[in-house]
């Protein structure tokens, strides 16, 4: 079974708020462009998961290859973690300011020029742009069946009588559902997958000289124009919040807790 | 020109969910110079005409009013000939987990852009293209883009980017259904499980009792228990609490949990990061109790507390058994 | 076919992919650390007994099987049970003023919560006995002694199969560790954050690995690379103990005032005073170790005297924001410190830096899984 697996370098999300919380994150003069200083580059988490949902198919004992794709300036080392990870093989696919549709459609072209993939994962969004479009639009381009936020797949030997299928338990909003998706399908995975496995020794010291297959959107006939981005990032700005917070406040707990009550019960909030 | 709301079966969208999304539709519109239509797929899951009325939109529309569930094939594929044959300059969407899927699908399908987290959008001056406010980073950054290449443009909404506001004068909205066969195509994808709300709507709950980290321990988790219900609300809990396995995530409310719009959000222990905040700054008034006077929270409530958790819990508790007891 | 150099006796012994110790008192690093595949030793001075006992189950549901460590703080000197009050009726005037006039003349006001130094354990030896209660009856599979010697101590652990390390500073200590027979010595070097002794690491790793026979030697002070595990393990020591790095983790607890200033620090600023707990600690140098520095200033007092003072406006610094007046104890290698990472990355981080140091000696490892 081939499985592909996309996973995108971010800007630790974690940090960017603990700035943004502290008012010390700083946009550079293209308005745009966060200023990375104290700021790491690391694998979207939810990547992360997906790479950890690839490897406990196999440890289920699918029999599979597991390649990590990466569409960006320059992903070698969220492609290198993916090998320590346990991925297979890597692919590099250099490209800069793609919108997510152009991003879709670049994976799609190479799982198509590579041989096709039976499962394709995602982390249901990357924690910068928060768009989660990729894993929908890949499914729509290659043509398949595609099941977001997922914490749980299992590989059904003979799903509705026709062949392997895909068990999915996703996670929605108002709880969980089991979907039953034909392969090839796409997936896109949630944190509820739980936590991921870290790399065995071995495996991150050859990780750290692997070269990426490095494959040329051009090499994938698509040009220039092919991939023009429809949505273009103009600003990014920090969210202000101003409050009008009435603080209250009595003589210990009791007190306080009688004072909050009065105001609730006063705007017709809570009925004593 | 149209602007169009896009709703389904499938998703378990709740009366203010709806009337968010309507006034973003209606808000657009105007800011479009559009006319505000309503498209819905499969049985309506609640009066449309009615809500259509009191939010200004003057045509609802209901493809296949007969299927119980809005199947994604087939609503891609529906909306994929709607927009060839309306062109309507905006198509609109609530978050969801069905329409992340089918946006994303018919917009690759139309070869047109689409954007999720949406805030406001405008017309750029030259008219084609459109100014699209989302949201980043969880919630803790605003993005610009320009976005070009449609009509139609796709948009979901960013949770709780809307307050509802009716339209001053009610409308009367066109009403007609169409039944539009598909051949055959049956969905790939089948729901063999259906998610089971127990309990009490979260996202329809008016009082919601939340708790954080500053609870201090799981064993402190039945006081938010035992307050909601005193208040008679519901239970709620931010992410940390599900991911340390205090709460089940139904109970999450955030970012990538439950979007919640109560009248009254007490939220203890809960320092107030952005991710937590998108999920109940639509509240009407948030009470925020928290030991650290800097928490963020403070940024967003009504009324604050800076005090123990457990202890104002404790508190807050015994009053209210006491008065019940007095009232009878 | 080459040894993997970052698999060592330590890996084998404790059952831990990496030989990296974190040492921290924020429990979800102590997690974050394990589930990357290293090892952490918690830092339950601070904490009450009961409070280290639902952290001990916290920490627990989250990594399984996976081993940890419990640090414990016993200085060898500590009057017997002794309250707060009775401590502060010894404090002598000529300090109370000093102290006073600090406040003063930096508007200090009175903390808004009990400082959190008063709950050290290691106040009376009585706090330290049911703090190691706890740990006993968890059977936490390895408890650590800084500033001590945990000879009544090894009975009872041993008993229950925990292994017992000893933080030493010296030798000579580390001589007396041995004798005891203690499962691993960390030899922490003048370079370390807090508490330390006067020898280098560079010069005390060797020393004690030298006369350490079999026991493990894990090296401290000043590791916050790669480069510094790799050097480590040609010193003699069979995995680094380290704590800096981790003070401005993801995970990690620290204020971001704190988080700041470290990731803005060199070694140069820090300095070694005892005008926090009244032992020579390495910390970031604020106003209240200038002011200690003056030549009015009194000599600082023995712990647990001098800790009572420095507690009660350092909890006022953070319970009111006052930048000045908030520091942190940080070791030598702080300047490489200069991002916000989480746990996972900085494990990986460090492997990857001290295989690249490996490889740039002796050319591409390549190594059997």
């Amino acid at each position: 079974m081939r499985i592909v697996v996309c996973v995108k370098e971010v800007l630790d999300p974690d940090a960017v708020n603990a700035l943004v919380l502290t008012g010390q994150l700083s946009i550079g003069p293209d308005g745009k462009t966060i200023e990375e200083g104290a700021i790491t580059r690391v694998i979207n988490g939810y990547d992360e998961q997906a790479i950890e949902a690839a490897l406990r198919l196999r440890d289920a004992g699918v029999d599979c290859q597991i390649i990590a794709v990466s569409v960006g300036e320059d992903p070698i080392n969220v492609l290198r973690y993916a090998l320590a990870l346990g991925a297979d093989e890597i692919v590099s696919i250099p490209a800069r300011d793609l919108d997510c549709l152009g991003v879709a459609r670049v994976i799609a072209e190479y799982i198509r020029s590579s041989g096709g993939a039976d499962l394709v994962l995602c982390g249901r969004q990357a924690s910068d742009d928060d768009q989660g479009i990729v894993g929908p639009a890949l499914a729509e381009l290659l043509g398949i069946p595609v099941a977001l936020s997922a914490r749980a797949l299992s590989i059904e030997p003979d799903g509705a009588g026709d062949g392997p299928a895909l068990h999915v338990t996703v996670v929605t909003p108002y709880g969980e559902e089991v979907w039953e998706l034909p392969l090839p399908a796409v997936v896109t995975i949630t944190s509820e997958l739980g936590q991921p496995r870290y790399p065995p020794a071995a495996r991150a010291i050859k990780a750290r000289r692997a070269m990426p297959q490095v494959v040329t959107p051009q090499e994938l006939g698509l040009g220039p124009g092919d991939l023009e981005p429809r949505v273009v990032l103009e600003r990014l700005r920090v969210v202000q919040v101003e409050g009008h917070c009435q603080m209250i406040s009595g003589d210990g707990a009791d007190d306080t807790a009688a004072k909050l009550l009065e105001v609730l019960q006063r705007d017709g909030l809570v009925k004593l | 020109m149209i602007a169009v709301a896009c709703t389904s079966a499938y998703e378990r969208l709740t009366g203010g969910d709806i009337e968010e999304l309507l006034t973003f539709l209606r808000q657009t519109a105007e800011g479009l110079g559009a006319e505000a239509r309503w498209l819905g797929l499969g049985r309506p899951p609640l009066d449309m005409r009615a809500f259509a009325r009191s939010y200004g939109i003057g045509r609802v529309e209901v493809l296949n009013p007969d299927d119980e569930d809005a199947g994604l094939d087939a609503s891609v594929e529906l909306l994929a000939r709607y927009c060839r044959s309306a062109s309507p300059f905006v198509l609109v969407f609530a978050s969801s987990w069905w329409s992340r899927i089918v946006a994303a699908r018919v917009a690759v399908r139309l070869q047109v852009p689409v954007l999720v987290n949406v805030q406001s959008v405008e017309r750029d001056e030259d008219g084609s293209t459109l100014r699209a406010r989302a949201l980043a980073f969880g919630g803790s950054l605003t993005a610009d883009y320009r976005l070009r290449g449609g009509p139609p443009y796709l948009l979901l909404t960013a949770p709780t980017a809307t307050i509802p506001q009716a339209a001053p004068l009610p409308s009367e909205p066109e009403y007609q259904e169409v039944h539009i066969p598909l051949d055959g195509t049956g969905e790939r994808a089948r729901r063999i499980q259906v998610a089971e709300t127990s309990g009490p709507r979260l996202d329809e709950a008016q009082v919601i009792v939340a708790g954080g980290r500053g609870l201090g321990s799981p064993d402190n988790y039945p006081l938010i228990q035992e307050l909601a219900r005193l208040l008679g609300g519901v239970p709620a809990a931010s992410r940390p609490l599900v991911d340390a396995g205090w709460v089940d995530a139904s109970h999450q409310v955030g970012l990538t949990g439950k979007v919640v719009k109560p009248l009254l959000y007490i939220a203890v222990g809960i320092s107030g990061a952005s991710q937590h905040m998108a999920g109940c700054s639509g509240a009407r008034t948030i009470v925020a109790i928290n030991k650290d006077s800097g928490a963020p929270i403070f940024r967003y409530a009504k009324y604050g507390v800076v005090g123990d958790a457990v202890e104002l819990l404790d508190a807050l508790i015994r009053r209210l058994k006491e008065a019940k007891k007095e009232a009878g | 076919m080459a040894r993997n150099p970052l698999h060592t006796k330590l890996c084998d012994i404790l059952g831990i992919e990496y030989p990296i110790i974190a040492f921290t008192h924020c429990r979800d690093v102590v997690v974050a650390v394990i589930n990357a595949g290293a090892f952490s030793v918690y830092g339950g001075a601070p904490r009450t007994p009961d409070e280290l006992d639902a952290d001990i189950r916290w920490i627990r549901e989250r990594i399984g099987n996976k081993p940890f460590g419990v640090d414990l703080l016993l200085p060898a000197a500590s009057p017997p049970s002794a309250t707060i009050e009775e401590l502060k009726a010894q404090i002598p005037e000529t300090h109370k003023r000093f102290v006073a006039e600090i406040k003063r003349k930096y508007n200090i006001p009175d903390p808004k919560n009990e400082p959190e130094y008063y709950k050290l354990g290691w106040f009376s030896k009585e706090g330290t006995r049911r703090q190691l209660e706890v740990v006993l009856d968890h059977k936490v599979p390895v408890l650590a002694f800084g500033l001590g010697s945990p000879e009544w101590v090894l009975e009872p652990a041993r008993a229950r199969g925990m292994q017992v390390w000893g933080l030493v500073g010296s030798p000579k200590q580390a001589k007396r560790e041995l004798e005891l027979g203690v499962d691993a010595i960390i030899a922490q070097g003048y370079d370390a954050a807090g508490h330390t002794g006067y020898i280098g690491t560079f010069s005390l790793v060797p020393m004690v690995a030298a006369i350490a026979g079999d026991t493990p030697v894990i090296a401290a002070g000043g590791v916050t690379t790669g480069r510094h595990l790799a050097a480590a393990l040609c010193l003699g020591a069979v995995g680094v103990w380290t704590g800096t790095i981790w003070l401005t983790s993801r995970e990690s607890d620290v204020d971001m005032v704190i988080k700041q200033k470290l990731l803005a620090a060199t070694a140069e600023d820090l300095t070694h005073s005892r005008s926090v707990s009244g032992l020579p600690m390495r910390i970031l140098r604020n106003q209240w170790t200038k002011e200690w520095e003056s030549p009015e200033a009194p000599k600082p007092l023995p712990p647990p005297h001098q800790m009572i003072m420095a507690g009660e406006v350092m909890q006022a610094a953070r319970d009111y924001g006052i930048e000045d007046f908030m520091t942190e104890a940080a070791g030598q290698g702080v300047g490489f410190v200069t991002s916000i990472k989480p746990a996972r990355q900085i494990v990986f981080d460090l492997i990857a830096e001290a295989t690249e140091v490996f490889e740039q000696l002796v050319g591409e490892l390549t190594i059997t899984s």
